[in-house]
């Protein structure tokens, strides 16, 4: 049995798939701006052409307009989940095209898209949060064997990245001095750019994007991979140039890190106590913030019958987090939580490090401790209906 | 054989034909020198400097603008190659000449 095979008889969670596919897709239609300049600019008189094969069509503007259009309506249709196969399928046609009419229209970035937006396409990335499936019912689970492939791709992408720079000149720091930022509130004085540590920053860059490429695998490693990508991507996008084209890559890449989040359905129990508003209003944020449905919400009041290892003694002091491998209770269970919901699962395994950890359990303590423990009948229904 | 077990098959081998060009294209580029296309050569290396000059029919030699004529530059772009093939057909001269980095020879290319 082949290991295609393998992949083929199991299934992935589809929303995180589907979130990946709404962030990826708005970083590829803010490229269609940068990549119509290039078009429109091509298709003007005097500019040289450059095409892979001479068979290869002119670039006119009514081909520029054609090409522009396309990418902008399937993007669209594409994020939002509309006709989303056939709308992948258009749109990774038309970023090809355009990547391979004209050698000065490539960009790593925009191969990397025409990837992405066929990965997206094959791995029905509209089983989820799309309008498709408000049309058809939303599916919970997808194959597994594309969603694999999009990971190896961002590994690939990190792992040659790295291996590509170990060479004399990057190791040097002469590439970092050359695109560090010289304009803006972020600029690089010159006189940072002397040679010691511009190899500091060479061979961190080199560290960086070999430990995400081989971290987001291990299970033990991951959090901190992602936290890695996370300062990785915050440091190309502030200080290196071309902001613009980085900044977008960075948009690319993030969301897709999120298939690689430990996160099926229901699969963290938090158990919070129903008689405390202050936990009341924070189980209402997890539960407004949880797009990929990964938490499971259960009152102190339902305790006894949930079968969870939590007794309601620990359920009245602090909040409590259930996962498949152990419980954690206060800050770190918000903070484990918090690695789960799209919005802070790159930046939340930092809530585990010293003095971070430290510092917040203290603060959850004292704060557990003066809580209003006070809940209007209206508040703990409210809370008890979307849990179920 | 079965309509199935020929799609399961079919997607088998386009599963590793993808694999394989993902790995194999910029596995043998980092062989060679930096930066290449579909190799993930980001900010690998100082792209070189190209550059080209006119001659007019009279040998006064004029540098030419490579920004104003190239929609984008690249580094992965074989410049002398592009402007072999097309710079006659976008400047009047009786000659042009390129040089793809400080360090290159420069190249003469005669226009028809």
């Amino acid at each position: 049995m082949s290991v295609i095979d393998t992949l083929r008889g199991t299934t992935e969670p589809a929303r995180p798939l589907a979130l990946a596919r709404i962030g990826t897709t708005f970083a590829i239609l803010l490229e269609a701006r940068a990549s119509a300049d290039s078009l429109f600019r091509l298709a003007k008189p005097g500019i040289i052409r450059a095409p892979y094969v001479d068979w290869a069509p002119e670039v006119t503007e009514p081909l520029a307009w054609v090409l522009i259009g396309l990418w902008v309506i399937s993007g669209l249709a594409l994020m939002v989940g509309w006709w989303t196969r056939v709308a992948g399928a258009v749109l990774t046609a038309t970023l090809a095209s355009v990547l391979l009419l004209d050698q000065q229209l490539y960009s790593n970035h925009l191969y990397l898209m025409v990837l992405v937006a066929g990965l997206l396409t094959v791995a029905d990335s509209g089983a989820a949060i799309s309008l498709d499936a408000r049309r058809q019912g939303e599916r919970e689970t997808i194959n597994r064997w594309p969603v694999w492939l999009l990971r190896l791709q961002v590994s690939i992408v990190y792992g040659f990245a790295a291996l590509s720079k170990i060479n004399l000149t990057f190791l040097s720091g002469s590439v970092v001095a050359s695109y560090l930022r010289r304009e803006g509130p972020l600029a690089v004085p010159d006189a940072w750019r002397s040679v010691e540590p511009m190899m500091v920053l060479a061979v961190l860059a080199i560290l960086l994007e070999a430990f995400v490429a081989v971290s987001l695998w291990s299970p033990r490693w991951r959090a901190a991979g992602l936290v890695a990508a996370l300062a990785l991507h915050v440091g190309i996008s502030g200080w290196l140039s071309p902001t613009y084209q980085l900044t977008v890559f960075s948009l690319l890449m993030l969301p897709l890190l999120l298939v690689f989040l430990d996160a099926a359905p229901g699969s963290r129990v938090v158990v919070w106590d129903d008689g405390c508003g202050f936990c009341a209003t924070w189980v209402r944020w997890f539960r407004r913030l949880d797009w990929l449905h990964a938490l499971r919400f259960v009152a102190r009041s339902e305790l006894a019958t949930s079968g969870l290892p939590v007794s309601e003694e620990a359920a009245a002091r602090a909040l409590q987090l259930v996962t498949p491998r152990r419980t954690y209770a206060g800050f770190a269970a918000v903070g484990r939580a918090a690695e789960v919901l799209p919005i802070s699962f790159l930046w939340a395994p930092l809530l585990r490090m010293p003095p971070v950890a430290a510092i917040g359990e203290r603060v959850y303590a004292r704060v557990a401790a003066r809580r209003l423990c006070s809940v209007t009948p209206a508040e703990r229904q409210g809370v008890a209906t979307r849990s179920a | 054989m079965s309509g199935s077990s020929l799609r399961r098959r079919f997607l088998v081998a386009a599963v590793f034909a993808f694999l394989a060009a993902q790995v194999v294209v910029p596995a043998v580029a980092l062989f060679g020198p930096r930066p290449a296309r579909f190799s993930w050569h980001m900010y690998s290396a100082l792209p070189p400097v190209p550059e080209a000059w006119t001659v007019a029919a009279d040998g006064t030699r004029e540098q030419v603008d490579l920004g104003r004529i190239f929609a984008v530059q690249r580094a992965e772009i074989d410049y002398a190659a592009v402007v072999r093939a097309g710079l006659c057909t976008v400047v009047d001269a009786r000659a042009v000449e390129i040089r793809q980095s400080a360090d290159a020879p420069v190249e003469t290319i005669t226009c028809p």
